[in-house]
C-alpha cells in the first residue's frame, strides 16, 4: 500500500515534468510524422498508465535493480515492439498480435498482476495499437547496467600451473611439502601450529577416515608397537595397509556416492519402478576406488562407457559405471510431459556439471548465468549431448546367457499364453452362441434396470433363474445398460441412442411379473438382434472364405482376431462391443470362462496348469545382472526461453562449455542441429588436463573428506560466487602433481596423510582461536563427529556383531541387518529414518558435503531404539564372557569401544554403576545398560 | 572470532537468514542447534499455522463456490468445458446440494457444512484459486511445496527453517494423516534444507510412537536417569580434557532434551488429557481427534501442523458426488467448526491460521452422470484467524465454476500470503544452495492484501 501511495503522488509530478521535455525533444530531434494528436494521445492515455502498472517490473530501471520479468522492457518504443521472452508486446496495428492487449485483457497472461485494468483503459490500449502506436520514447530514461560477466581473471578458470615451494621460517617443521604451503600461511599469520597426535589418537583417526571403522584392540596395540620403534615408518607401513583394505572402497567410495546422487528409487509414487540394479554402480564405485582407477578414467566410464573402445571384456568395469546418469531422476510425466522431461535433463546438467567440474551450470537454464560467464545456449548445448536418451539396462553378462534367460522365460510365456488362450477362445464361443439372444437380453436388461430405479433390486442369480437366461450375461446386460453409463452406451452402440430417452410413468410399484417391456424398448432391441444377426453371419462368411488365409494363424485365438480384421467397419465395430471386447456384454474374460462356465473338474485342471507355470518361473535361470544405463540421446535443442519447453528459442549445437572451448560452435541453425558432438566427447573434455577444474574439484573434495573442508570451502561451486581457495598455490601444487601421478586417488591419500599437518591434534590454542577462530588455515586438526556410516559400523564393529559381506543387492537398514552402512537401501522416496536424524544428504539432488546438526532425536536414537539395544546387549555379551575379573572387562570394553584403557575416575564410575542392584522392572541388566552408556558416550561419537 | 561470537554478531534480522545456509554449508553452524527460534522479517500477524487438507480434492460448486446457473444449464455442455481435465466429461451438473446464506456476512455455505456454516464470519473464502495441473500428485506437491516436481522443500520445512521453533521438545513441523496421502513423504519433506526441517508424519495417534525410538521400553525412568547421569560423567570426564569445545557441549544439552522429550511429546498428542466439553465440541472420528490434537500442538509451540482429511486421495469424488461429499461433510463439519471455536475461546485463533482446502477443485461438468473430474483452473480454499479479514470471499470463478477469472490466486500467490501472515517476505526467505538463492515461491509469488486485517 505504501509503495502505491507514494508513487501515485510522486509519478504524477515526475510525469508532468518529463512530459514537457520529452515533447521538447521529440520535436527538435525527429522528423516524426506522428500527429501531435497521436502524441497526445500517447501522453495522455498510455504513458501514464506504463508507468504506474508496468515499469516497476518491465523497465531498465527494474532491470538494474534485478526486478525485471519476462525479459520484457516497456519503458522504450524499442523496448516495447521487441518484446520479452513471448513475443513483441505490441505490433502496430495488429491487435492480435500484441502480447500487451492479451495480457491487459487478461486471456492467457494476466497483467498487471494487482488486478485487471478498467475497460476504458484497456479500450485506450487497443485504440492507440490501432492507430499505429506511436511512441515518442527512443531510449528508456536510464541506460542499461551491462550484465556481462567478467571473469577473465577468475582463478578457476586458468589451467593450474605448478608452483614453486614457498619459504618458511621453521624449517624444522613438517615433514612433506605439502606442509610449507600450509606453514608459510601459518607463519604469514602469526599462527603456530599445535603439537602431533598422540600415537593412540592418530590410530583412530586413520582407520575411521580410511575405513570408516575403528581399530581392533589388536590393530591398536600392533600401531603403538611398531611406532615406538618407528613412529614415521609405522604410519606408512600402516597407511599403506588401510589403503589396500577393501573397507578403503566401502568408505571412500560412499563419499563419491553423496556426488552421485545415489539412489535405488524415485521421489514420486506412480508409475516407477525400483531400480532392482541400482547396486550394481555402487559396487563398481567401491571396486574402482580399490582399484585406484585413475580418476579421468573413472569420469569416462561414467559418462560414456559404453562409447569407449579398447575396454577389456569385463562387462561389470565397462558399463555398471553409467548408474552415474542411468540413476537419475525420472519424473512425473501424465501432466506435462515437455517439462517432466527438461527437469529430467536439469538433472543431469546439475549433477555432472557441479559433481565433476564444480560449476552451476543449471543456473543458466533459464537466464544467462547471473555470475559465471556461463550463458544460456552452454546449458543447451550440454543438454542436447542427452536429449532424447532413455533410461535402460545393459546386461551384465555375455550375449549367450541373455539369450538362454530370454528364450527360457519366452517359453514359460507361451505355455502360459497357450492355455490362457484356450479359456479366452471358450469366453468367445460361449458368446458366440448367444448373439442369438441380443434381445431377450437387452428387454430383461431393461426390465432390471427400470425395477432398480424404482427401488426394487433383485439379484443377478436370482432374475436369470427366473427369466431363464445366464446369470453372468444377466449381470454385464444390467451394466450396460445402467443410467450411469449412459454415455458409454451411445458411444458403442449408437443404435440404442434412444433407448434412456424412453419414459415409462409406472401407475403403482411393479413387481417381476407385472413390467412390461414398452413397445419402443422392443423395437430397439429387435432391431439390434437383426443387425447383430447380420454381422455375425458375414463374421462366418469370412471366416469360410478366407479359410486359407486364416489357417496361419497362430493359434484359434488368433485366428478369430484375423477374421475380425477382415469385417466391414460399421459391423466391425457392432460385434466388437456386443461381442467381442472386454468391455462388450457377450465378453468373457479367461478368469470369468474360470469362474462361470468351468465345472469342478475343469476348474482343477487349469488350476494345476497355473501352478505349474507359477513352478517354472519359480525353478527358472534367475534374471541376469544388469548396469543401469541411458541410451540413445543427442539431438541438439532450442532454447527454451526462460526455461519453459513451450517456448522455444534460437537452435544451439551440442558442445562443451564456451568458457572450456575457445572455437565457436556453428550458430547458424541448420549447422548446429547437424554438429556432432557425443557423450564420448563430452567425457573426454571433462577429464582433460586442460580442463582447469575438474582435476582442482577432485583433489579439493578429496582434502575436504579428509580434513572435514576443502580448501576450496564451496566444493562444488568453484565459479565467481563460491569460496576463494585458502591456499590456492597448495591446490594447484597438489592437482598438477595429481595428474603427474596418473589421477591417482591413492597417491593423494598418501600425500596428505604423512603430512604433518594432518597428524596435527585437535587441541585449542587460545592465541590461535583470536586469529583463526574456524581454523581456515589449519593450525590444528578439527575434531569432528563420525558420520552416520561411521558410526552406525562402529557400533555394530564394538559389538562384535558386524557382517563383513561386501556388495549385493540392499538391505533395509530397519531390519537391523548387521552389514555395512554404504550396502543399506537408499531411498528418494522416504529416506531411512535413521540416515535422515543423522544428516545424510536428500539422495534426489548431488551433495557437496553434509550439513551437521546435533538434535534430541539422534540421542532418543542412541537412548531407546531397537539398534542400539541390541548392540548394546552383544557389547555386554562380547565384554563378559571374557574371562576377567570385574576391571579386566572394563578395560576390555575401554579398549573395544576407545582403543584404549580407562582413567582412574573412568573406573570407579564403572565400578559404582555395575556395583548397583538393578530395578526389577529394568529389562536391561546393569551391563548392558553400562555398556549402552558408552555407546552413547561423546568419545564414541567426536573424532580427535 | 569464535563460532558463538560469530552467530551473535550475525544473528537477528533478516540479512541473517540467508547467512544460515551458507554458514551451515561451510560448516560453520556445525554444532548449533537449527531449530532455536529466529527473529521474523516483520512482525507477524500468525504464530503457527494448522492446515486442514482436504486431499483428493473438494469440489468448489459444492462447498463454497454457489452457481445457480448450473440449475439452469443442467445437462448441457457449455463452452469451455473443452478445457483439459484428467479424463471425458459430460454436460453441466448441477450440485445436489442447497446453500445457505451463513452468518452477519451472508455467504453462502453448502449444506455439507452447517457448523462451518455457523463459523462463517471469522472465515475468508477465495474463490478464485488456481494450479498448473489437473493430476494428484503434481498438485499435492504444487500445494506443499510450490513446485510440481517433488524435489524442493515443503512449506513446513520452509517455516521451521525460516522462524525455527518455540518448543524444543516438540518436532516443528507435524504431519498427521492416517496412513498415507497419494506422493506420501515427499509431501512433507525438507529437499536440500537440512534433514531436522522434515514434516514429522504421525499416521496413529498413538502418544507411544509419535516420534522416532520416543518411548523406552528397557529401563524405568528412574533407571534412565541414572543411565543418563553416568553419561552425562563421562561426557564431562572427555570434555574435561577438551575443554570448551561447542559441539561436545551442546550434544550433552541434547540428551538432556532428549530425555525431557519421552515425557513431554506424548503428552502432547494425548487428547485423552482434554475435557468431556472440549471433546464434545470437536465430535467422534478419526478427523476430529486429529484436529483436536493439531490445536494441543500448536498450544504447545509446533509451527506447522498439517491434517489430512484422511489417507489416499478420499475427496476425490469421481462418481457419485452427492455421496461422497455429503459423508465427508458430515466427517469433518463438526470437527472444523469446534477447532475453529475452540482456538477463539483460548484466545489462540488471533495469531494461529487455518488453512482449508485440497490439492485443485472439481469440475462443474459431470463425469459419469454423477461424479466430477479433476480442476486445476478454479477451486475455492479458506483461511481463518491470524491476520485473516473474516466474513468475506475474495476473488470468482466464471459463471459455472469452471476456472476462476476475477482476482484470481495462484498456489504461489497463496504461500506468499501465508509466508507474510507469519512475518516473513516470501522473496527474502531463501536458502543458498546449488549455486542459487531458493525460494517457496520460486521467481512467482504476490501477497493477497486484500484479506488480510
Amino acid at each position: 500500500m505504501r509503495r502505491i501511495a507514494f508513487s501515485r503522488f510522486h509519478l504524477i509530478h515526475v510525469y508532468q515534468t518529463k512530459l514537457r521535455l520529452q515533447i521538447f525533444a521529440v520535436f527538435l530531434t525527429s522528423g516524426i510524422s506522428a500527429s501531435a494528436s497521436d502524441l497526445d494521445f500517447f501522453e495522455s492515455k498510455i504513458r501514464p498508465v506504463l508507468v504506474a502498472n508496468c515499469y516497476e517490473c518491465h523497465s531498465v530501471d527494474a532491470a538494474n535493480r534485478g526486478k525485471q520479468k519476462g525479459g520484457l522492457l516497456l519503458d522504450s518504443k524499442d523496448g516495447i515492439r521487441t518484446g520479452g521472452d513471448t513475443g513483441p508486446a505490441v505490433v502496430p496495428g495488429h491487435l492480435s498480435e500484441s502480447l500487451l492487449l492479451k495480457a491487459l485483457r487478461q486471456e492467457d497472461l494476466e497483467m498487471p498482476p494487482k488486478g485487471k485494468l478498467s475497460d476504458e483503459v484497456i479500450a485506450d490500449f487497443a485504440r492507440w495499437i490501432e492507430m499505429g502506436a506511436v511512441d515518442p520514447r527512443e531510449r528508456s530514461a536510464t541506460p542499461l547496467k551491462s550484465t556481462a560477466v567478467d571473469s577473465s581473471d577468475h582463478w578457476a578458470f586458468k589451467v593450474p600451473q605448478k608452483p614453486s615451494l614457498p619459504t618458511v621460517i621453521d624449517s624444522k617443521w613438517g615433514r612433506s611439502e605439502l606442509d610449507r604451503f600450509i606453514l608459510h600461511q601459518l607463519e604469514a599469520r602469526q599462527l603456530s601450529p599445535v603439537p602431533a597426535a598422540s600415537p593412540e589418537v592418530l590410530v583412530r583417526r586413520i582407520y575411521f577416515d580410511l575405513l570408516g571403522l575403528p581399530p581392533t584392540p589388536g590393530q591398536v596395540d600392533e600401531f603403538l608397537k611398531a611406532s615406538a620403534e618407528d613412529h614415521e615408518s609405522a604410519l606408512a607401513t600402516l597407511v599403506d595397509s588401510l589403503l589396500d583394505s577393501p573397507h578403503y572402497g566401502e568408505r571412500w567410495g560412499r563419499h563419491w556416492l553423496d556426488v552421485a546422487r545415489y539412489a535405488e528409487d524415485q521421489a514420486h509414487t506412480f508409475g516407477v519402478k525400483k531400480r532392482e540394479n541400482a547396486h550394481q554402480y555402487r559396487d563398481w564405485v567401491i571396486r574402482m576406488f580399490n582399484e585406484d582407477l585413475p580418476f579421468d578414467e573413472f569420469i569416462k566410464l561414467q559418462l560414456a562407457g559404453d562409447l569407449m573402445e579398447g575396454q577389456s571384456d569385463d562387462r561389470f568395469r565397462q558399463f555398471s559405471g553409467l548408474g552415474f546418469l542411468g540413476l537419475g531422476a525420472h519424473y512425473y510425466k501424465n501432466s506435462d510431459k515437455a517439462q517432466a522431461e527438461a527437469d529430467e535433463l536439469d538433472d543431469t546438467i546439475d549433477t555432472l556439471t557441479r559433481g565433476f567440474m564444480g560449476l552451476t551450470v543449471s543456473c543458466a537454464r533459464c537466464h544467462d548465468h547471473k555470475f559465471d560467464p556461463i550463458p544460456t545456449k552452454d546449458y543447451y548445448a550440454l543438454a542436447g549431448i542427452f536429449n532424447g536418451r532413455r533410461y535402460t539396462e545393459i546386461p551384465l553378462v555375455a550375449e549367450d546367457a541373455v539369450k538362454a534367460y530370454n528364450s527360457e522365460q519366452q517359453g514359460i510365456r507361451e505355455l502360459e499364453s497357450r492355455h490362457k488362450s484356450s479359456l479366452k477362445v471358450i469366453g468367445k464361443e460361449l458368446g458366440r452362441q448367444k448373439l442369438n439372444q441380443v434381445s431377450r437380453y437387452l428387454q430383461e436388461g431393461w426390465r432390471m434396470t427400470a425395477l432398480k430405479s424404482q427401488g426394487m433390486q433383485i439379484p443377478d442369480e436370482e432374475f436369470a433363474k427366473k427369466v431363464g437366461l445366464h446369470p453372468y450375461y444377466v449381470r454385464r446386460f444390467r451394466e450396460l445398460l445402467e443410467e450411469s453409463r449412459k454415455s458409454d452406451l451411445l458411444k458403442r452402440l449408437p443404435e440404442l441412442k434412444e433407448w434412456h430417452q424412453v419414459e415409462v410413468k409406472f401407475q403403482e410399484k411393479p413387481t417381476l411379473e407385472t413390467l412390461k417391456v414398452p413397445e419402443e424398448i422392443v423395437a430397439l432391441a429387435d432391431q439390434l438382434q437383426l443387425l447383430v444377426v447380420r454381422a455375425e453371419k458375414a463374421f462366418s462368411q469370412i471366416e469360410v472364405e478366407k479359410a486359407e488365409e486364416f489357417a496361419k494363424a497362430r493359434n484359434e485365438e488368433d485366428r478369430l482376431n484375423k477374421v475380425m480384421g477382415k469385417m466391414e467397419k460399421d459391423q466391425q465395430r457392432l460385434l466388437k462391443n456386443i461381442w467381442f471386447d472386454g468391455h462388450a456384454p457377450f465378453f468373457a474374460s479367461e478368469n470369468e470362462v474360470h469362474k462361470n462356465f468351468l465345472n469342478q473338474e475343469e476348474k482343477e485342471e487349469a488350476d494345476e496348469k497355473m501352478a505349474e507355470f507359477k513352478e517354472l518361473r519359480k525353478n527358472a535361470t534367475p534374471k541376469y545382472p544388469a548396469a543401469h544405463a541411458i541410451q540413445g540421446g543427442g539431438k541438439a535443442m532450442q532454447v527454451y526461453i526462460r526455461g519453459n519447453p513451450a517456448n522455444k528459442g534460437d537452435w544451439v549445437a551440442r558442445g562443451t562449455l564456451e568458457l572450456l572451448d575457445d572455437q565457436a560452435r556453428p550458430s547458424d541453425p541448420e549447422e548446429a542441429k547437424k554438429h556432432s558432438y557425443s557423450r564420448l566427447d563430452l567425457a573426454e573434455d571433462i577429464a582433460s588436463a586442460k580442463n582447469p577444474l575438474t582435476a582442482r574439484v577432485i583433489v579439493n573434495r578429496i582434502w575436504q573428506w579428509h580434513f572435514g573442508r576443502g580448501l576450496v570451502a564451496s566444493s562444488s561451486n568453484f565459479g565467481l560466487l563460491g569460496d576463494r581457495p585458502t591456499h590456492p598455490e597448495l591446490l594447484d601444487w597438489l592437482t598438477v602433481n595429481f595428474m603427474e601421478n596418473g589421477w591417482s586417488l591413492k597417491w593423494l591419500h598418501r600425500e596428505i596423510l604423512s603430512s604433518t599437518t594432518y597428524q596435527l591434534s585437535s587441541e585449542r590454542h587460545y592465541k590461535n582461536e583470536e586469529l583463526d577462530a574456524d581454523n581456515l588455515f589449519r593450525w590444528r586438526f578439527d575434531r569432528r563427529r563420525l558420520d552416520v556410516e561411521s558410526l552406525r559400523d562402529a557400533l555394530l564393529a564394538i559389538s562384535g556383531k558386524l557382517d563383513p559381506t561386501m556388495g549385493g543387492p540392499t538391505f533395509d537398514l530397519k531390519t537391523n541387518t548387521p552389514r555395512r552402512t554404504v550396502y543399506a537401501s537408499i531411498s528418494r522416496h522416504q529416506l531411512d529414518g535413521m540416515l535422515r536424524i543423522f544428516d545424510f544428504p536428500d539422495a534426489n539432488v548431488s551433495a557437496a558435503s553434509r550439513t551437521e546438526t546435533t538434535v534430541p532425536q539422534q540421542q532418543l536414537f542412541v537412548l531407546n531404539s531397537d539398534f542400539i539395544i541390541e548392540q548394546a546387549k552383544a557389547f555386554a555379551k562380547r565384554v563378559t564372557v571374557e574371562d576377567h575379573d570385574l576391571s579386566g572387562q572394563v578395560n576390555f570394553a575401554y579398549r573395544l569401544a576407545f582403543g584404549r584403557l580407562p582413567s582412574d575416575d573412568e573406573r570407579r564410575l564403572a565400578e559404582a554403576y555395575l556395583g548397583k542392584e538393578n530395578e526389577k522392572d529394568d529389562k536391561l541388566s546393569r551391563w548392558e545398560q553400562y555398556c549402552q552408556a558408552l555407546l552413547a558416550s561423546n568419545e564414541l561419537m567426536y573424532l580427535d | 572470532m569464535n563460532r558463538r561470537e560469530m552467530l551473535r554478531r550475525t544473528g537477528g534480522g533478516f540479512a541473517s537468514l540467508g547467512l544460515a545456509s551458507v554458514l551451515a554449508d561451510q560448516g560453520l553452524l556445525a554444532s548449533e542447534n537449527p531449530l532455536l527460534p529466529k527473529p521474523p522479517h516483520f512482525q507477524p500477524k500468525a504464530k503457527r499455522i494448522i492446515h486442514l487438507f482436504m486431499n483428493g480434492g473438494p469440489s468448489q460448486v459444492d462447498t463454497f463456490d454457489p452457481k445457480p446457473a448450473l440449475e439452469k444449464y443442467h445437462g448441457q455442455r457449455p463452452p469451455g468445458a473443452e478445457r483439459k481435465t484428467e479424463r471425458q466429461t459430460g454436460g453441466l451438473f448441477k450440485s445436489p446440494f442447497e446453500f445457505k446464506r451463513s452468518g452477519q456476512s451472508g455467504i453462502p455455505v453448502s449444506e455439507i457444512f452447517p457448523e462451518v456454516a455457523k463459523c462463517i464470519d471469522d472465515i475468508c473464502v477465495i474463490r478464485s484459486m488456481h494450479t498448473d495441473v489437473p493430476n494428484h500428485e503434481p498438485s499435492l506437491l504444487m500445494m506443499n511445496s510450490g513446485i510440481t516436481q517433488p524435489i524442493r522443500p515443503s512449506m513446513g520445512s520452509w517455516l521451521c527453517y525460516g522462524l525455527g521453533v518455540k518448543n524444543q521438545n516438540l518436532p516443528g513441523f507435524v504431519v498427521l494423516c492416517p496412513g498415507k496421502p497419494v506422493v506420501g513423504p515427499q509431501l512433507w519433506s525438507s529437499g536440500f534444507l537440512p534433514g531436522i526441517y522434515q514434516g514429522c508424519h504421525i499416521g496413529k495417534l498413538d502418544p507411544k510412537k509419535i516420534v522416532d525410538h520416543i518411548n523406552n521400553k528397557h529401563l524405568t525412568p528412574q533407571t534412565q536417569r541414572q543411565q543418563l547421569d553416568l553419561i552425562n560423567r563421562l561426557n564431562d570426564l572427555h570434555s574435561g580434557q577438551r575443554f570448551g569445545d561447542d559441539q561436545l557441549e551442546s550434544r550433552i544439552q541434547s540428551l538432556e532434551v532428549a530425555f525431557r522429550m519421552q515425557t513431554e511429546a506424548p503428552e502432547a498428542f494425548d487428547i485423552t488429557q482434554e475435557t468431556e466439553a472440549t471433546r464434545k465440541l470437536y465430535g467422534e472420528g478419526q478427523f476430529a481427534d486429529s484436529c483436536l490434537a493439531a490445536r494441543r500442538l500448536v498450544e504447545r509451540g509446533v509451527r506447522m501442523v498439517q491434517v489430512y482429511y484422511g489417507s489416499g486421495q478420499p475427496w476425490d469424488d469421481h462418481g457419485n458426488i452427492e455421496k461422497g461429499h455429503r459423508d465427508k461433510g458430515q466427517k469433518s463439519d463438526q470437527a472444523i467448526a469446534g477447532l475453529l471455536r475452540d482456538l477463539k475461546s483460548r484466545g489462540l485463533l488471533d495469531d494461529t491460521l487455518v488453512l482449508w482446502g485440497g490439492e485443485f477443485g472439481r469440475t462443474p461438468v459431470s463425469e459419469g452422470g454423477n461424479g466430477r473430474d479433476h480442476n486445476h483452473h478454479g477451486f475455492s480454499v479458506w483461511l481463518a484467524g491470524g491476520g485473516i479479514k473474516g466474513g468475506m470471499t475474495y476473488g470468482s470463478t466464471d459463471e459455472f465454476g469452471f476456472a476462476a477469472v476475477e482476482n484470481k490466486v495462484h498456489v504461489h500467490d497463496l504461500h506468499a500470503t501465508i509466508l507474510h501472515l507469519m512475518g516473513l517476505d516470501h522473496e527474502n526467505l531463501t536458502y543458498r544452495y546449488s549455486g542459487r538463492d531458493f525460494r517457496l515461491t520460486d521467481v512467482h509469488g504476490q501477497v493477497v492484501h486484500d484479506i488480510l486485517a
